[in-house]
């Protein structure tokens, strides 16, 4: 199943409404459109539609995260399912950017 | 008793400062080892410790000449025995004596011998000279004290062994002329392992010009073993670290007991990946076939990550991988195997062992997850491949848990 991003602009804020699975054969696509992303001062990543994510998405994931936190601009991951969490925790994401970063449904 | 006595030549008699050792060689072909003492143009004074009868005996010195010689009957005593020389046979001919050279080259020391050569150089150049050619007489001698092999120079297609007391090794000479000849072809030196038998030989052949040079041949024999039993104790150490750090959860194995931890049976699916989209086809059939089971869905999600962690892997480090899966009523199993460089050994614990997510990237992430959540993972490494088998229980226990999972609602796609 691949990997849809539907990009949302409101005022300051760009969301990233995502659907499918976040993994190995669906990264790039990910990475190449939170490249795209300019004039904004809060990012929204929704990951209600995620069905599956692996460790090469999580990367992708932390490093988009990283990247807009070193240029000052908020950053949420929310609607993360209950599984998907707890992988997140599993690998220390949670603990190393917080609650406020990665929301839970 | 005086062994000046021994033979004749009294004015030049000279004793050596080391005794060399020599291979006397009977006319029916037998060979006497003994230590040349002393030399006169006429004659050899030799410690033989197991002499056997002969009417004569060919001595062979460094490959350069032959000397026939006849004991001398009434003159030895214990081991000590006196020979005169009969025949001394050299390129250019044969002469009854040795000349003066041959007489040198026996009776001086290497080092002894520098000094004569070089005696007539002028003062400004003497010293440099005999430095350096008795640095390479050290690098020599201390080749000649490890017998390690043997020292050969090669002049077109002929092979003339140099120094002595080396082991000799008997490599087929088709072997030795093709070194040459990539030596003489480029110039170069070369280097290659052999195999003969149970040996292993390191050749190096280093040309000197584009017909001639030296070949030395090292029986590695004894080094590459010790390195194999180095590497198989650095596995054991790493497969008993790994699976005491892991609860034993992590087993490390060689390919050949793979068997013993995998069924033979028939799988209830099997697939080759090849393209990254196929990862979420395995994951697809394994969650259907463990939702047949009814197994819960927060377990069939956390077990298909650990499968697409490693198929991933295959896919990364192999370009293809191949994925059997086994499900019986007491447990899952799945087996990913790829033809890839297989995972090096001082990457094994980062590989393997390192917790927790980093933003610098890291083999580890995909291992965590398993390790988490599996109860046993089997692996195979070794440049032919990796081989991971992949196992959960499905007991009681992890039923009782389907009441309190039921409130997640993700479906693996």
């Amino acid at each position: 199943m691949p990997l849809k991003i539907e990009v949302r602009q409101f005022a300051k804020t760009r969301s990233l409404i995502l659907a499918g699975v976040l993994d190995y054969s669906t990264t790039r696509d990910f990475e190449n459109s939170t490249r795209q992303l300019e004039g904004f001062n809060k990012l929204v990543i929704d990951f209600k539609e995620i069905r599956f994510i692996d460790s090469t998405g999580i990367y992708s994931l932390a490093q988009a995260v990283t990247r807009y936190q070193e240029k000052g601009i908020a950053v949420e991951v929310q609607n993360i399912s209950k599984p998907i969490y707890e992988i997140l925790d599993i690998l220390g994401l949670v603990s190393t950017f917080g609650s406020k970063v990665f929301i839970q449904s | 008793m005086d062994c000046y006595e021994l033979i004749d030549g009294v004015a030049l008699q000279r004793k050596l400062a080391i005794p060399q050792k020599i291979i006397l060689e009977t006319t029916d072909g037998q060979k006497c080892f003994g230590e040349l003492l002393i030399v006169s143009p006429v004659g050899l004074a030799i410690k033989i410790d197991n002499l056997v009868s002969s009417p004569w005996f060919l001595i062979n010195i460094q490959g350069n000449f032959k000397l026939k010689v006849q004991r001398i009957a009434n003159r030895g005593k214990d081991n000590y025995h006196g020979f005169d020389i009969m025949e001394v046979h050299r390129d250019t001919g044969i002469s009854s004596r040795l000349n003066n050279e041959e007489y040198k080259v026996l009776a001086m020391t290497s080092d002894q011998l520098i000094d004569e050569l070089t005696e007539d150089l002028p003062e400004s150049v003497k010293n440099i000279v005999q430095e350096r050619l008795k640095t390479e007489l050290e690098k020599g001698k201390i080749f000649d004290a490890l017998k390690v092999g043997q020292a050969i120079k090669y002049q077109n297609n002929n092979f003339k062994p140099l120094g002595r007391g080396t082991e000799k090794i008997n490599l087929p000479q088709k072997d030795l002329r093709d070194i040459v000849q990539k030596c003489s072809k480029t110039g170069l030196p070369q280097r290659e392992l052999f195999v003969q038998e149970d040996q292993i030989y390191d050749v190096h052949g280093i040309p000197f010009d584009y017909q001639s040079g030296g070949l030395l041949l090292l029986d590695v024999t004894s080094v590459i073993n010790k390195e194999r039993q180095i590497k198989e104790k650095e596995l054991e150490i790493y497969r008993e670290a790994i699976e005491a750090v892991t609860g034993g959860r992590l087993i490390l194995v060689g390919r050949l007991q793979l068997t013993s931890y995998c069924y033979d049976s028939q799988p209830d699916f099997e697939l080759t990946i090849n393209v990254s989209e196929e990862i979420d086809r395995v994951r697809t059939q394994v969650a259907n076939l463990l939702r047949n089971i009814k197994y819960p869905e927060r377990e069939i999600f956390l077990f298909t990550v650990c499968i697409s962690e490693a198929v991933t892997n295959a896919l990364k480090h192999a370009g293809a991988g191949r994925c059997r899966c086994w499900v019986t009523p007491d447990k899952v199993m799945v087996e990913i195997a790829d033809s890839g460089p297989g995972i090096n050994f001082k990457d094994l614990p980062k590989a393997t062992l390192m917790q927790h997510f980093s933003t610098t990237k890291s083999l580890g992430c995909g291992f965590t997850i398993m390790l988490k959540f599996l109860d046993k993972i089997v692996m195979a490494t070794d440049p032919h491949g990796t081989t991971l088998i992949l196992e959960k229980k499905i007991g009681p226990q992890k039923q009782k848990s389907i009441d309190d999972l039921i409130t997640t609602n993700i479906r693996v796609s």
